[in-house]
């Protein structure tokens, strides 16, 4: 499962492909030119390596990007991204936190996929969204964020879900209500950009740790990003940085109201 | 100077009047040259640390106080004096006052418009039938570009006076979808697939909800307020989207989406009006029994 994830040299004038869950990614080099091409079928989740297709496929068959390269190395990438705005997350019901108590969550969120050519020094030709979120407005109607909306069961426990698993990361999540009075977390906007995903062995996506505490309504929550991979799989691996680097610990006005829990 | 009625030219052009000549050309050139960098230099300086329009308008302000300085030396240089012209500045100043009232007007607006900063440079406004991109804001009038690419120039008098609507002032608008289902249509199950529509579009926002309100019963169905909220860039992708989702989805569900129509009845305990499809070689014989009708 790893696999999918390690360079690889490509033939020039010969077409690859590789599925990353419902997302399907054409790759070709002709005459200094990189083309990519992707299709979305949302009923067929499978995960393929890139690898050679077989010969008579033609340019024609597919709507293709171009990319202007040179004769550099053919080396290709593909590697896995955290959307590129925060994502808000909504759990399926409602879920509240006394006084004092606190929790972990995973929330599983769907990965992009970024394609790089080149070594050492690879560039991004382009990133692929392996599943099409809508949007979503993260505070009042004259400021605010745009974001990624999706719905989440935030689960608290793995074993409910099989991983690895086929185009989504896993991010845990550990809130604690520090307040004199119960948070109703309704919604939780998750700044993906500062998250850093890594690789387990058995080849599932995991990003840090993140700490969310809460300590009451218009009061500034305390948000703290781990910098290491959690440890609930052995031998993680980095294997993309975050979009945007971040300090130890921010702090932000995560709750706006009573009945939101926002960001990290 | 003057023999037989002709200019003397060699006489006039005298070296030290030449000289002033040359020293005033000087000035002007190495002025406005000057005065040219300053502003440019400034406008770049500003352009990414102020807003747009802030940017511009002190742009302008330096470009025109280093005209007026290059004038006042150029009117030194000549040998006029500064102190009878601001003089007669005064008296003229009163006399233009008068004469140009609706400038004035408009510079006042200008002024107040830019203090007020109703909108800025790349808002898309709205002022009467007018809808376009705001391209400049000057002391006497804003210029706009419509989406058809022409140019429209408004007086600040006007924009001061007028009804003024700010479309992308906000990050997020909504957008009002006015439909109408017939009266026999399940009111709920239109409701479901509307917003089924609405949270499989990636332009409409999930927060805030799509608002979906029954306005009322109307001559020929049941008319709906169906609004979406996106942000504001995604007006063009969101608005093509929906709408031909929605057709799409009533076609599939068979949902009537009714033309205006009035059913006729002959009385107030009939069956309405009877209407029946007639073959074509027997519309003579019904012409004829309807005109005997």
């Amino acid at each position: 499962m790893t696999e999918i994830w390690k360079p690889v040299t490509i033939k020039p004038e010969t077409f690859y492909e590789s599925k990353i869950g419902p997302v399907s990614i054409w790759l070709h080099y002709s005459r200094n030119d990189w083309y990519i091409a992707e299709e979305r079928d949302e009923n067929n989740a499978v995960i393929t390596p890139l690898s050679e297709l077989r010969k008579g496929y033609k340019l024609s068959q597919k709507e293709w990007h171009r990319w202007a390269y040179g004769k550099g190395n053919l080396t290709v990438q593909l590697l896995p991204v955290l959307p590129d705005r925060p994502v808000v997350v909504r759990p399926e019901s409602p879920f509240k936190f006394p006084p004092g108590s606190e929790a972990l969550f995973f929330v599983l969120i769907p990965i992009w996929i970024r394609i790089t050519a080149g070594h050492p020094n690879p560039i991004t030709l382009m990133e692929v969204p392996t599943v099409v979120l809508s949007n979503s407005w993260f505070g009042d109607t004259t400021s605010g964020e745009l974001c990624y909306a999706m719905k989440t069961r935030a689960l608290r426990d793995l074993s409910l879900v099989t991983i690895p698993l086929f185009n989504r990361v896993v991010c845990p999540v550990h809130i604690k209500n520090n307040s004199t009075s119960q948070l109703d977390f309704l919604r939780l906007c998750v700044r993906v950009e500062h998250l850093i995903t890594f690789l387990s062995e058995s080849g599932g996506l995991w990003t840090n740790k993140v700490f969310v505490t809460y300590r009451g309504e218009e009061q500034l929550s305390q948000i703290v990003f781990s910098r290491t991979y959690p440890d609930f799989e052995k031998d993680c691996k980095k294997i993309t940085d975050a979009r945007t680097p971040f300090e130890k610990s921010i702090v932000k006005r995560s709750f706006q109201v009573l009945k939101e829990l926002t960001g990290f | 100077m003057k023999e037989s009625g002709l200019f003397d030219f060699a006489n006039f052009f005298t070296p030290e009047r030449l000289k002033i000549a040359f020293q005033i050309g000087v000035v002007i050139f190495v002025g406005l040259i000057t005065v040219k960098i300053i502003s440019t230099v400034v406008w770049r300086i500003t352009r990414k640390r102020l807003s747009p329009q802030t940017s511009m308008i002190l742009r302008k302000g330096i470009f025109y106080f280093g005209v007026a300085i290059i004038s006042v030396n150029v009117l030194h240089q000549l040998g006029i004096s500064l102190a009878a012209l601001l003089g007669a500045a005064g008296i003229i100043g009163i006399a233009i006052g008068f004469a140009s009232q609706t400038s004035m007007s408009n510079l006042i607006s200008g002024l107040f418009l830019i203090s007020e900063k109703p909108f800025s440079i790349g808002d898309i406004i709205r002022v009467g039938d007018t809808v376009g991109i705001v391209m400049s804001i000057d002391l006497l009038s804003i210029k706009i570009r419509k989406f058809d690419n022409q140019f429209v120039r408004i007086p600040n008098q006007t924009l001061i006076n007028t009804e003024l609507t700010n479309i992308t002032r906000f990050p997020i608008r909504r957008m009002d979808i006015n439909l109408r289902v017939s009266f026999k249509e399940d009111l709920k199950r239109v409701h479901n697939i509307l917003m089924e529509l609405a949270n499989a579009n990636p332009y409409s926002l999930d927060e805030p909800e799509p608002l979906f309100i029954i306005t009322g019963f109307g001559e020929s169905g049941i008319e709906i307020l169906f609004a979406i909220w996106f942000e504001k860039s995604d007006f063009l992708n969101l608005k093509n989207s929906i709408m031909m989702e929605i057709q799409k989805r009533f076609d599939a569900e068979r949902i009537e989406i009714p033309f205006p129509h009035r059913t006729l009845y002959s009385g107030v305990n009939t069956e309405p009006f009877p209407v029946k499809i007639v073959e074509k070689k027997s519309r003579e014989k019904d012409k004829n029994t309807l005109l005997k009708f």
